[in-house]
């Protein structure tokens, strides 16, 4: 007996038949929970409320009967489709979550004010974050394309264009069509631009074409145009002094974003990325 | 469906803001100064300039904003009002072209109290209240928010919400904000706030009065006005007169009479009584503006009141506030027939109630006046996170504003004819009522009135000039005079939005105790000819609603014409304003759409023709 009790193979039986059972235990506990739905009276209080905030007015008790049945239903349906996965693969759940997970993480993190010499330090380091917008002064003139084709009223400015190149004239708004705002514009941002022309090729145009000679054509949100830009303010620094308040407030800025990547570069490290895509076929 | 969907995003914006105390730039009222405006070096042109801004916008302060999700402020509000990319909702949003001012107008009715609630380091550290407010359980979140309405909706306030002290404190940081941010000559911000008296009819839902309420400079009483102290205007133009007389001029602008049940331009006051000359008088003294588009739709007219009115048919919104109730409307609720009511009343007592300019503003409760078609984030928080939930949004039939989210427009501007970017300029502008409004579009719209304007003079280089010179701006009184009244108007597009379809002028005249409108095409884009009828044929459609793409190869950038009323009849009461119409361009759900590939919205209509529309010109009969 002792010796067919040490057996290797009526061991790994044993405790593989012991393991079974107590494997079957857990799962029929576990499945006789999932087939249990807990109706109790924080749940009732709860639907009570939610219908109160709704209404203004307590349920009757056929509502509430109603209300309880619903969720009843609800909580199969949910249960049921989690079953069949329905939630694996849904966008938008995932999303939800994700973003869930992205508000409860991010920003929680109290970035500690910096000291001067910090901030002195963070504006050396980012300067471009503290350069206020370059300007230009220009006139144009400007080709309608209210009474003629969008392709005439361009041929017309290049004919203007060829003629203009020859003279010194700076400024010829007569060679054009009546331009109902201004002729000629002083220290224009990019942002004035597209407020005042449009966010269209204009803008690109007098940041970045040759300064004291007639460019075009070019579109803007009206028409046409050629351009005489006379003098382009280039990007010029806001002085630590004058601009702390913004560098305070770029500084937490970007502290933050710093700690939320940290976060998820700790987070990442938890996983094991594939990217199998990359493989060749 | 639609509550524990509500509650869900509450509970995640509770939990937003509590992890984010008391939100952003709190820190910054410390350093906010109150500059003086250095007028001196201000350039003045005074032919006046084109402003666009708006006079209605909500932040965090506003209780339900607050509950909506909100999580920007005012200083949030003027950055991205100013062009500055802000973030709303994980999203970096910004505008195309930057406004040139703006009011923040949040409700006076627990102004900042949601957020002083919540602040664990604020006043009611420590107490019940902010242990519920600040709590992630549904419960506490239900009962918030379901106390809150409930508080509304009676107008009787919770006195544990309702602190002076609180509502003292989040007043300052709203003026101190606007004077931060005011850059005279580049950038005007206006002090106010939105008094926000809806009494309940029958079925308890409530009629809008709301007014906003726009002061001139920073010298204003210690705290706003509110529902609670008084829902009845006339307890609020006594407000408004004690402001004047100790500190800055100040006005107000009743919005959304579309949703009044026909309360806002009754011919009885709000207590019962008949309008008297001195109702009229005070009315217009203290209102001279009132909004004709904003995010919750138009309040110019309604189709089946203008049955010939071919573009009355445009962003309606029809649904009593946060209920399923239709509105009211066949009287007392649009502008246009208004104007009528008002002569029809000026014939009896001497004074026109309802002689009122026009402004447009957003109302939008997310602190961004976004008002581009195409660049519209949403405009409620969390009810309609466009980056989000843009599909739900598309499908919605309902919400807990009433109509479903996809009604709401991308809409509206206030446009100023104004010397010079500053308050004082803004505000006289606004007071004189040269002023119109928009459905978002920066249009640029003019409208002047004379007795002897040459059919001509409109092309000659200083017609404004001229204009000025012999006869008025939209706005003002047509003095006494021989021969037919004579117009000129101009609108020019704006730069970033669709081509011009056509310049109307909408007359509404009274004679008697009756009033007619009439519409007259003045001045449109291309060689159409109208029809045997006078009905001139539509401008065309060039939307692709798939790709939500149009091209501009059909109307005009500029449109400039001159009118005679040949109907002229000088015994007879006239208002004229005038109406610019674009061409269709898609709609923000249909931009929605085809930027997530889905099909547009059937709730409302792919393409819109968006507008503008003048404050008027009047005529009064000499006796």
């Amino acid at each position: 007996m002792k010796r067919f009790l040490s057996e290797p193979l009526l061991q790994f039986l044993i405790l593989g038949g012991m393991l079974y059972v107590f494997v079957s235990f857990i799962h029929h506990q576990k499945e006789k929970q999932a087939k249990e739905i807990v109706v109790d009276g924080e749940r009732v209080a709860l639907l009570v409320s939610n219908y109160k905030t709704q209404t203004g007015i307590l349920p009757s008790r056929d509502e509430l009967n109603v209300m309880i049945d619903n969720y009843i239903k609800e909580e199969i349906f949910f249960r049921e489709a989690k079953k069949m996965g329905l939630d694996k693969d849904d966008e938008i759940i995932r999303r939800r979550l994700s973003q869930k997970f992205d508000f409860v993480k991010s920003d929680l993190k109290q970035i500690d004010p910096p000291t001067d010499q910090q901030l002195r330090d963070f504006y050396k380091m980012h300067l471009s974050l503290f350069e206020t917008e370059g300007s230009v002064n220009f006139s144009h003139i400007f080709f309608s394309t209210d009474h003629s084709t969008d392709k005439d009223a361009r041929e017309r400015a290049v004919l203007v264009l060829q003629k203009l190149v020859r003279t010194s004239l700076q400024r010829a708004p007569g060679e054009g069509d009546h331009f109902a705002l201004q002729n000629d514009y002083t220290d224009q941002t990019a942002l004035d631009i597209r407020a005042n022309f449009g966010d269209k090729p204009i803008v690109d145009s007098l940041f970045k074409s040759k300064v004291n000679t007639w460019v075009g054509p070019v579109q803007s949100g009206y028409g046409w145009h050629l351009l005489y830009i006379s003098k382009r303010n280039s990007n010029s620094k806001m002085s630590y002094d004058v601009g702390k308040d913004l560098i305070k407030e770029k500084y937490v800025e970007i502290a933050r974003e710093n700690e939320n990547k940290k976060e998820f570069d700790v987070l990442s490290k938890n996983y094991i990325v594939r990217r199998t895509y990359l493989n060749k076929q | 469906m639609k509550r524990p969907l509500l509650q869900f995003f509450v509970l995640l914006s509770v939990f937003f803001l509590s992890c984010n105390g008391n939100g952003s730039g709190k820190n910054e009222t410390d350093t906010a100064s109150t500059k003086k405006e250095n007028v001196t070096d201000i350039a003045v042109n005074p032919l006046k300039n084109c402003y666009f801004g708006d006079l209605h916008l909500h932040t965090a302060f506003s209780a339900d904003a607050n509950f909506f999700g909100a999580t920007l402020f005012p200083e949030d509000a003027y950055k991205f009002a100013m062009g500055e990319e802000v973030e709303y909702l994980g999203q970096k949003v910004k505008r195309v072209a930057p406004l040139d001012f703006l009011a923040v107008t949040d409700h006076s009715e627990y102004l900042g109290a949601i957020v002083a609630v919540r602040d664990p380091k604020g006043p009611y550290a420590g107490t019940e209240l902010n242990r519920q407010y600040t709590s992630t359980d549904q419960k506490d979140v239900a009962k918030s928010f379901g106390d809150f309405i409930k508080d509304m909706s009676a107008n009787k306030p919770n006195p544990e919400l309702n602190k002076p002290e609180v509502l003292r404190s989040a007043w300052q940081r709203v003026i101190d904000a606007a004077n931060m941010y005011n850059k005279p000559g580049k950038f005007t911000a206006l002090v106010g706030y939105e008094w926000t008296s809806a009494p309940n009819n029958e079925n308890n839902h409530s009629q809008n009065l709301h007014r906003c309420v726009i002061f001139k400079g920073d010298k204003v009483p210690d705290l706003p006005f509110t529902s609670f102290d008084s829902q009845d205007p006339e307890m609020l133009w006594t407000y408004l007169e004690n402001a004047r007389k100790t500190g800055s001029d100040v006005l107000a602008v009743p919005h959304n009479a579309n949703v009044s049940n026909g309360l806002m331009f009754d011919t009885k006051t709000l207590s019962g009584k008949p309008l008297t000359r001195e109702y009229a008088e005070r009315r217009m003294t203290n209102e001279p503006l009132t909004e004709m588009m904003q995010g919750k739709g138009q309040s110019e007219t309604h189709p089946t009141i203008s049955t010939n009115d071919e573009f009355a048919n445009y962003e309606l919104w029809e649904i009593l506030l946060s209920s399923n109730e239709r509105a009211k409307f066949k009287t007392g609720s649009y502008v246009r027939q208004a104007y009528g009511t008002g002569q029809e009343l000026q014939e009896k007592l001497g004074a026109n109630p309802f002689k009122y300019g026009l402004e447009g503003g957003t109302d939008y409760h997310s602190a961004l006046s976004s008002s581009e078609e195409n660049n519209y984030p949403g405009s409620h928080g969390t009810q309609d996170n466009l980056a989000v939930d843009y599909a739900k949004v598309l499908a919605a039939g309902e919400s807990v504003g009433g109509e479903p989210p996809t009604k709401l427009s991308a809409a509206g501007l206030t446009g100023v004819w104004a010397e010079s970017n500053t308050r004082d300029a803004i505000f006289d502008a606004l007071k004189r009522k040269e002023c119109f409004a928009t459905s978002g579009p920066r249009i640029k719209v003019r409208m002047f009135a004379g007795w002897n304007y040459g059919a001509q003079l409109f092309k000659q280089d200083d017609w404004v000039k001229q204009a000025y010179a012999g006869g008025v701006p939209m706005g003002a009184d047509l003095p006494a005079g021989t021969g037919k009244p004579r117009f000129i108007v101009q609108a020019l597009k704006d730069p970033n939005s669709g081509n011009l379809d056509r310049i109307q002028i909408i007359k509404v005249t009274t004679k008697n105790g009756k009033s007619t409108e009439k519409i007259y095409d003045v001045v449109w884009s291309g060689d159409r000819k109208p029809d045997s009828k006078g009905k001139l044929p539509a401008v065309g459609n060039t939307v692709d609603v798939k790709s939500a793409t149009y091209t501009n190869n059909i109307g005009s950038a500029e449109l400039i014409g001159y009118w005679e009323d040949a109907d002229f009849d000088p015994q007879s009461y006239a208002t004229y304003y005038a109406r610019v119409i674009e061409i269709p361009t898609p709609r923000w759900s249909t931009y929605l759409a085809a930027k997530h590939n889905l099909p547009p919205s059937k709730i409302v209509p792919t393409t819109i023709q968006e507008r503008a529309w003048t404050s008027p010109i009047w005529y009064t009969p000499s006796k």
